[in-house]
């Protein structure tokens, strides 16, 4: 064989040999550096602002509340929106996730009292084209409307969504060649959680979901491009 | 072989040994970096299958061809080294550490036999892909509604009164569960799926055997996961809170999951072995 030069093997001998040494510089620095460096993207904030206009409702006051249930309470960036329209309130509820599995339900499991009994029997996911999943459901004689807003591609309610929109969106954007070089993650695990809720008063739970749902699309277009872009 | 002559540093002018070196090295950086992550999946997978890798190789070791083209161990070398830099650039230890041995696995059987003899090394190739699959990787087999079903018949032949609506329990003590995505069971079913596929690897198989055994490895996740799901379904009632972290998260959700692998461990070791025995016989050892 051409190859099996005594120059080739020479070369080959110091080809390994180098390797050889880079592996026990790189096996010494695993046992000495046992903690890695958290990726950037884990400790970025967001910027959630004092009010965000929803056209024919009337902002009337915003802000953050403490988070029930969890051991920090300062962990997740949140914030509250109140908004009147003839009378009706509506209120949204804002919880940033940095690093998320997309799944929404336990989130509000968590963060709120709703979504713990049998009322998750009524939970019903709705998709809409160009914005993407949420789950409506009626509890405490109140409609709810809950989503995940997501970096890239629709919005989502499961973690499955979720997961989908990683595998699709993220690993066909730019991020593989940004998470070959070590300047990013391979997938965006943010999820802005959004929860929408309303007192049913004297309106069927289909009325109160279509009012919802108005003010959803309105609340995603505006929050979606901002937040791919964070 | 003839080397039990040779003086020390003409060892050193033998790639066989840097290569064995290399692989060593490769494989201890990849466990020390997996112990340090919070995978217990793929900590305990990690050693059986680098222990499995490394037993494939010394039985073949005879038959390897040690020969590598220059542009094959630049490859190699590329490949190795990329992963390399990796680790110290972004260590995000998450689908970078369970692509780590198929990617330097490739590395080193280039720089070893070259694109040519690429072929000889399909088993450890194999072994290597079965760990990297994560535990979701079968995820988009929804099962839940069918461990709902078969946990709420486990429960009611134990005795308790329980009511199914989809995949939601309802226990007459007022313990009530959802068979939740995870509880489905799926990650336990490619979990003993691994192991039956590494043991297929490992040791020689007829095609019943290979019909059969999956077939019945998926039946025992199946199982105990449903057992695991009727007891947490039990221990969900107010107060035990405690115990249904331990069930749910905590070690307790891992044991089930090495329970169905001993299983069916148990019976490739009775069938697959003890069976072939005669037929073992052209074989090395195991």
């Amino acid at each position: 064989m051409r190859n099996q030069t005594p120059l080739w093997q020479s070369a080959r001998l110091g080809l390994l040999g180098v390797l050889f040494f880079a592996i026990t510089l790189t096996f010494a620095r695993t046992l000495f550096l046992t903690k890695p460096a958290t990726a950037r993207t884990e400790n970025t904030a967001i910027e959630l602002p004092d009010s965000i206009p929803l056209s024919d409702w009337q902002a009337t006051d915003s802000k953050t509340i403490p988070n029930a249930g969890l051991k920090e309470p300062s962990a997740i960036q949140n914030r509250q929106y109140r908004y009147l329209k003839d009378g009706i309130p509506l209120e949204i509820t804002l919880r940033y996730f940095p690093v998320s599995n997309g799944d929404v339900k336990p989130i509000l499991q968590t963060f709120t009292p709703l979504l713990k009994s049998k009322s998750q029997l009524g939970l019903e996911v709705r998709r809409k084209e160009e914005i993407g999943f949420y789950g409506i459901f009626v509890e405490q004689q109140k409609a709810h409307l809950t989503s995940c807003i997501n970096g890239r591609g629709e919005s989502t309610f499961t973690g499955m969504q979720f997961q989908h929109n990683r595998n699709v969106h993220d690993l066909l954007s730019e991020r593989p060649l940004l998470w070959l070089v070590g300047l990013s993650e391979l997938r965006d695990r943010r999820c802005l959680v959004v929860h929408l809720q309303m007192p049913l008063q004297n309106r069927t739970p289909e009325q109160a979901y279509q009012l919802l749902e108005q003010a959803w699309v309105e609340w995603y277009q505006w929050w979606q491009p901002r937040f791919q872009n964070t | 072989m003839k080397l039990t002559l040779s003086s020390p540093t003409q060892l050193l002018r033998i790639p066989k040994y840097w290569l064995l070196a290399i692989g060593a090295g490769l494989m201890a950086i990849h466990l020390s970096l997996v112990w340090q992550s919070n995978l217990p999946e793929l900590q305990g997978n990690c050693f059986v299958f680098w222990a499995a890798a490394v037993s494939l190789v010394w039985r073949n070791r005879d038959d390897l061809e040690f020969k590598s083209s220059i542009v094959a161990s630049l490859v190699g070398f590329g490949l190795i080294a990329i992963a390399l830099l990796r680790i110290h650039l972004l260590p995000d230890l998450g689908l970078f550490l369970r692509l780590f041995p198929l990617v330097t696995g490739l590395g080193l059987a280039l720089l070893a036999s070259g694109f040519k003899n690429l072929r000889a090394y399909w088993r450890e190739f194999t072994t290597f892909v079965l760990l990297a699959l994560p535990p979701t990787a079968l995820a988009f087999f929804e099962i839940s509604p069918i461990t709902a079903r078969f946990t709420t018949v486990l429960l009611w032949l134990s005795g308790y009164e329980v009511q199914r609506q989809g995949v939601y329990l309802t226990l007459s003590t007022g313990a009530s569960i959802e068979v939740y995505h995870g509880c489905s069971g799926i990650v336990v079913i490619l979990q003993v799926l691994k192991y039956v596929g590494l043991a297929f690897l490992l040791f020689p198989s007829n095609w019943l055997q290979r019909i059969v055994i999956p077939i019945v490895g998926i039946a025992i996740a199946f199982l105990t996961n449903a057992v695991r799901v009727a007891i947490l379904a039990v221990l969900s009632a107010p107060g035990n809170d405690e115990a249904f972290t331990y069930w749910h998260d905590g070690n307790g959700s891992l044991v089930f999951s090495m329970l169905a692998v001993s299983i069916v461990g148990g019976i490739c070791y009775y069938w697959l072995l003890r069976d072939e025995e005669p037929a073992v016989e052209e074989q090395e050892e195991w």
